[in-house]
Order: structure tokens, then sequence, then C-alpha cells
């Protein structure tokens, strides 16, 4: 995999020759996405994602001046990025409002259907996720999500990778357990889950 | 990504199996499409402010704290080393009048022992003293990048 460094080197020389605008043009094209999944798999919610993610690139682009290099563009930006979710995440539990979302989400979770249903294996699969502990649920969820990157994760969340792969393994171990106790051990029988 | 460890067919299977279910049941997401259009509007109602100027200037007070951080650490060392060398002619003035009160122990191996002893507390005292002016010189830095 290319180094963070090096794939950033083009919006590093822009931002050094006081290029801000050019500089966050390919900031933006290059993490949009990514800085999107990010705050998805943080806040559970497509709009509010949406807003976290708008959010943290305006903050980016009145902090990129301030960048000094000191760590890589990627760590800079997702770091920004968390912090900006964890602000979020603190203020939606503070409120704990009964946001549209939160009672669409419950009102999901009530009317869950048996999970021995073959067609709804992914909402199950989805359901024990949720159950995960938050930062194996955001590991996991993000791996997927990241095409299967230990790496890309492992930038994106800010942890080694060798503590990723212990989430995953671990989520794994739990999944199949609970998928067992479910009666679904058969897994490899599924037929493929899609939205 | 299938475990490597996993030892029966079997539990491969099934790693495999719950790897491909995972992945079904995340595909990634799709970008919003208004996303960027978003961001753009936003940018666009931001005051206007010199970016140029402002970072010539933040880069102009990181010099100078890097400066000034250097000065410090150099005033430290050089502090550190006279005090230090005061200190092991004060302990190697002692030594005559010491090797004296040690003779009835030590008889003619007083001034060894004087010496020795002397030299042991010098160095204990000088390390003190460097661990002490560095430990000063680390959090006054810290203070500095903070401010």
């Amino acid at each position: 995999m290319e180094k963070p460094n090096e794939r950033d080197a083009d919006i590093v020389l822009r931002i050094e020759a006081g290029d801000l605008t050019g500089a966050f043009d390919l900031l933006m094209q290059r993490y949009e996405s990514k800085l999107y999944r990010l705050c998805l798999t943080f806040l559970h919610d497509r709009a509010l994602a949406q807003d976290a993610a708008q959010e943290s690139l305006v903050r980016l682009w009145r902090a990129l001046p301030r960048y000094d290099g000191r760590a890589a563009l990627s760590t800079w930006v997702y770091a920004i990025t968390r912090n900006w979710c964890l602000t979020c995440l603190a203020s939606k539990r503070r409120t704990v409002s009964l946001s549209e979302s939160y009672v669409q989400a419950e009102v999901d979770a009530l009317a869950a259907p048996d999970v021995q249903d073959a067609s709804d294996q992914g909402h199950a699969l989805r359901q024990l996720v949720e159950e995960l502990p938050e930062t194996t649920r955001r590991i996991v969820t993000l791996f997927y999500f990241e095409e299967q990157s230990v790496a890309h994760v492992s930038e994106l969340v800010g942890l080694a990778q060798g503590t990723i792969k212990t989430h995953l393994f671990r989520a794994r171990a739990v999944l199949l357990a609970r998928l067992e106790s479910l009666g679904l051990a058969e897994i490899e029988n599924w037929t493929q889950i899609g939205d | 990504m299938i475990d490597k460890t996993a030892t029966s067919s079997a539990e491969s299977v099934r790693q495999a199996g719950l790897n491909a279910a995972l992945a079904g049941a995340f595909p990634p997401p799709a970008t919003p499409s208004d996303l960027r259009a978003g961001v753009l509007a936003a940018i666009a109602r931001e005051p206007a402010v010199d970016w140029q100027a402002q970072r010539r200037n933040l880069q102009q007070e990181h010099r100078a704290a890097i400066a000034k951080l250097n000065q410090r650490y150099l005033r430290s060392c050089r502090d550190a080393v006279l005090v230090g060398a005061c200190l092991l002619a004060a302990l190697g003035l002692s030594i005559k009048p010491l090797s004296h009160g040690l003779a009835p122990f030590f008889a003619n191996a007083a001034p060894m022992v004087a010496g020795f002893m002397a030299l042991c507390v010098g160095v204990l005292c000088g390390a003190a003293i460097l661990q002490d002016l560095f430990k000063d010189a680390g959090s006054e830095g810290l203070r500095g990048a903070k401010s």
C-alpha cells in the first residue's frame, strides 16, 4: 500500500505553495467519501453523517493554513473528523432527543423479524453487529465499508493494525457464537446478502 | 479476510461464510451527491481571510518557538556542566579534612576512601541536578509548545 505521506504529497505541496483552494479541492476529492463513511460508523444515521462530514470538511478548510506536516495529512484529516464526530455524539447523548431517526430505529428494532427467516439474514447479522462493543462495531463496519483493508481502517480510527486485527478476530468469534446460539451456525450455506 | 490460524477446514469455511455474509450486510454506502455542494456553499459563506498572511505568521511563530526552545536547552546544558564542575571541585577540596576524620578507621587508606566518598556524592549530586534541570527544560518546552 502507498504510504499516506506519498499519497498526499501533491496536496501538501500545494499547501506549502500557498495554493489552499487547490489543495482543498484535491483533499475533498480524495477524502469526502471516506469521511462520510467514517461519520456514518460513528453516528449511525445518514443525515447526521452527512452534516458531520460537511462540518468536518469546513473545519478542515479553516485549519488548512495551520497544517504543518508534522503528521501525515490523512492522520490529521481523520483526527479532525473523529473529534467532530465525538462532539456530535456527546451532544446527541446529552439531548437524548426522540429524533425522527431515533424513533425509526426503535420502530425497526421492535418490528425486527424472526432471525430464522433466511430472507432476513442480513438484518439479523446487522443486529448482531449492533450488539458488539462500540469500538469493535465501528471497526467491523468500517472494515467492510473500506473493502476489507485493515490498513485503511487503522488509519481511519487511529489504532494500530494489530489492534484492528484483534478486534476483528474477537468480533468474528462472538458473531459465530451468537449465530450458533440462534441456530444459524451453518452460515456457509447462507445465500448472498445484499441491500 | 480469512483467519489464517483456523486449523480445521470446516472452521475456515465458516469464517469465509461469515466474512461473505458481513460483506453483504455492510456494503460501502454511496456518498451523498449534495455533500460537496453543501461544503462549497458553507465555505463561500465563510468570512474572507488572508490565508497566505495567516500561514506566514504561523510559520514565523513556529520558527520563533523552536529557536526559543533550542536556546533554553543549550542554557540548561551549560548550567548543568557548570554546577557539576563546581560541586566536584568543592568535594575535591573537602578530601583533606575528610581524610583526617577517617584516619582512625582506615589508617593509610583514609585519603582513598575519602576520595571515593567524595566522588560518589559528587556523581549523585551531579546526576540529580542534571535530571532536575532537564525536567524543568522539558516542561517549559511543553508549556511553550502548548501556548
